[in-house]
């Protein structure tokens, strides 16, 4: 006979997760206040727990040095410090954290701490920004700039600085247009529809091809304009609020999207720029689980900005819509947390450990239209035949990354690319500004060898 | 007070006081008796429904009386009178 399963077999019963008698696992004397993977931690316990777990991370990361650093001696970064700051959960336990962590007033005739306190050590970091990106031209929502920054004046304005932001802003002065509608994604020299930005912005977003393509290109533009704004600012780090959870549904997401070459990058990067500047994202909160940080968030009465387009999500409600992967991933992790917490751990420390063979730098990988020719049954284009060894900078789609590729030519069922009267999107597509300066800088590099020999060839002498 | 009654303070954060007049704290009197279809998930009018799938869904840390609901028994916990029970979302992460 065979394994016959009853109705009862199919449902996995939730593991209970009391700890024993409740007493908090670190001072072994008061009674347990909240569970974290399994393990009793009291209230007067928990917080400095999560402080040494936030300043694990982020300590080795001040010093900048190449090989990671030692944290002994005083901490200061050689630059200023942005904070990217969403008004959710993660980002407003960040800045509680930094404050809290290495800032410390100096309180006239309070304590004065040991040899390693802020109050002794000095700030790591001359200035503060705190970087807001609105990002309501992407959801036809309000703009919640003045709400935040209403909010913002909670904050120490002596200490940080605001820095208000749109994601538009990635798109003014932009100058490479692009055609969508091909796989190799040609460089037109047609106008873009639009020279506003915001339409621009409306446009790019529209011309992807799902919702999964579009959620990961506005984290994208997030986080290269984070970067962007800390070079301009003369930063030297730049912090996220990403939690333990929202790491793992990150990478998750990244290695379904494409993105699994660089699924490293995910946990933090080495972000250089063209005036060989290093700057460095963090994600020091990236070993703290959400329902950490709502507890702190609770137990130190703080305030998050709520977001209506979140909470009041039709994903949420389980409508009828078209949810990306990231937004399934989030559903899965979020209930693998309450119910199994240590597997969310384990998905990011086991893509830690990932390590790409890459022999050249960033997230650009070697041969990615031989390897998607070979991988994928397709109709080619009339002209695409040429799309394999075409280097040259009148396409696109050779200096962009395997995960950057996918989302402009993803082929879906579930296509939500917005059309034209004959069925394809003609219209050009203006990139992101940076675009335009990276080609440039492809254009300088030294010429191989192969190549240099090829050009001279009819002047060489036999 | 009539026994029948239990006086509780809920406290939403997170952004879940969006959803409740913008206003944190909640001092309500609710029917010592819970409906038993709704708590064994019998489910009839759309109102009940919403209710079970608010309550059964994930990213919503909950304290009772300053305490991982978790440690008290979760579902099991028997409310008394006068207990303080907080919901705090976790959906608008980072």
């Amino acid at each position: 006979m065979s394994c016959s399963t009853t109705d009862n077999d199919h449902v996995m019963t939730r593991r209970r997760r009391f700890a024993p008698k409740g007493i908090c696992v670190k001072c072994k004397t008061n009674r347990g206040r909240i569970i974290i993977r399994h393990a009793a931690y009291c209230k007067e316990c928990f917080e400095p727990v999560l402080m040494a777990k936030f300043r694990g991370i982020l300590d080795p990361t001040i010093n900048c040095s190449e090989q990671g650093l030692s944290v002994r001696g005083s901490l200061q970064a050689p630059g200023n410090l942005l904070i990217g700051f969403s008004g959710g959960v993660g980002s407003t336990v960040l800045v509680d954290l930094v404050k809290c962590c290495y800032l410390a007033p100096v309180i006239p005739g309070g304590p004065k701490g040991g040899k390693k306190h802020p109050r002794k050590t000095g700030r790591p970091w001359n200035k503060i920004f705190i970087c807001y990106i609105d990002c309501s031209a992407c959801y036809d929502v309000d703009d919640r700039t003045d709400e935040v920054k209403t909010a913002f004046e909670n904050f120490d304005e002596n200490v940080f600085e605001f820095v208000p932001l749109h994601l538009e802003a990635c798109f003014e002065n932009g100058q490479v247009i692009v055609d969508l509608t091909n796989e190799g994604l040609p460089l037109t020299s047609g106008l873009a529809s639009s020279s506003d930005p915001q339409t621009s912005l409306k446009n790019y977003l529209g011309s992807l091809p799902t919702p999964s393509s579009r959620e990961s290109s506005i984290n994208t533009l997030i986080r290269l304009l984070l970067l962007r704004t800390a070079r301009s600012r003369d930063c030297s780090h730049v912090l996220m609020g990403t939690t333990l959870t929202g790491l793992s549904v990150n990478l998750i997401t990244s290695v379904a999207s494409g993105s699994g070459f660089t699924v490293g990058l995910e946990k933090g990067e080495d972000w250089k720029s063209h005036d060989s500047q290093i700057i460095r994202l963090v994600l020091p909160l990236r070993e703290i689980s959400m329902k950490e940080c709502a507890a702190y968030l609770h137990w130190r009465n703080l305030s998050v900005i709520p977001n209506r387009r979140i909470l009041l999500s039709p994903s949420l409600s389980r409508e009828n819509v078209k949810e990306s992967i990231g937004s399934l991933t989030k559903g899965f992790i979020y209930g693998l947390e309450r119910d199994y917490p240590s597997t969310v751990n384990a998905i990011v420390r086991t893509c830690n450990k990932l390590v790409s063979n890459s022999t050249g730098h960033g997230p650009m990988q070697g041969g990615i239209e031989k390897w998607k020719e070979h991988i994928s049954v397709r109709r080619l284009e009339p002209d695409g035949g040429e799309d394999v060894g075409r280097s040259d900078l009148s396409y696109l789609a050779p200096h962009i990354c395997y995960a950057c590729n996918t989302t402009f030519t993803s082929l879906s069922s579930r296509s939500t690319r917005k059309t034209g009267a004959n069925g394809a999107n003609t219209q050009p597509i203006l990139m992101p500004l940076w675009v335009a300066s990276n080609l440039k800088i492809q254009q300088q590099q030294p010429m191989s060898q192969s190549k240099m020999e090829e050009q001279i060839r009819d002047f060489l002498l036999e | 007070m009539s026994l029948d009654q239990l006086n509780l303070k809920i406290v939403f954060g997170g952004g879940l006081e969006l959803l409740f007049s913008n206003q944190r704290s909640h001092n309500i009197s609710i029917p010592s008796r819970v409906n038993s279809k709704l708590y064994n998930g019998e489910t009839t009018t759309t109102e009940e429904q919403n209710i079970k799938s608010f309550s059964r869904r994930p990213g919503i840390l909950v304290l009772i009386n300053d305490t991982d609901w978790e440690l008290e028994g979760e579902g099991d916990y028997v409310l008394n009178d006068g207990d303080e029970i907080v919901l705090i979302s976790t959906l608008h992460g980072g």
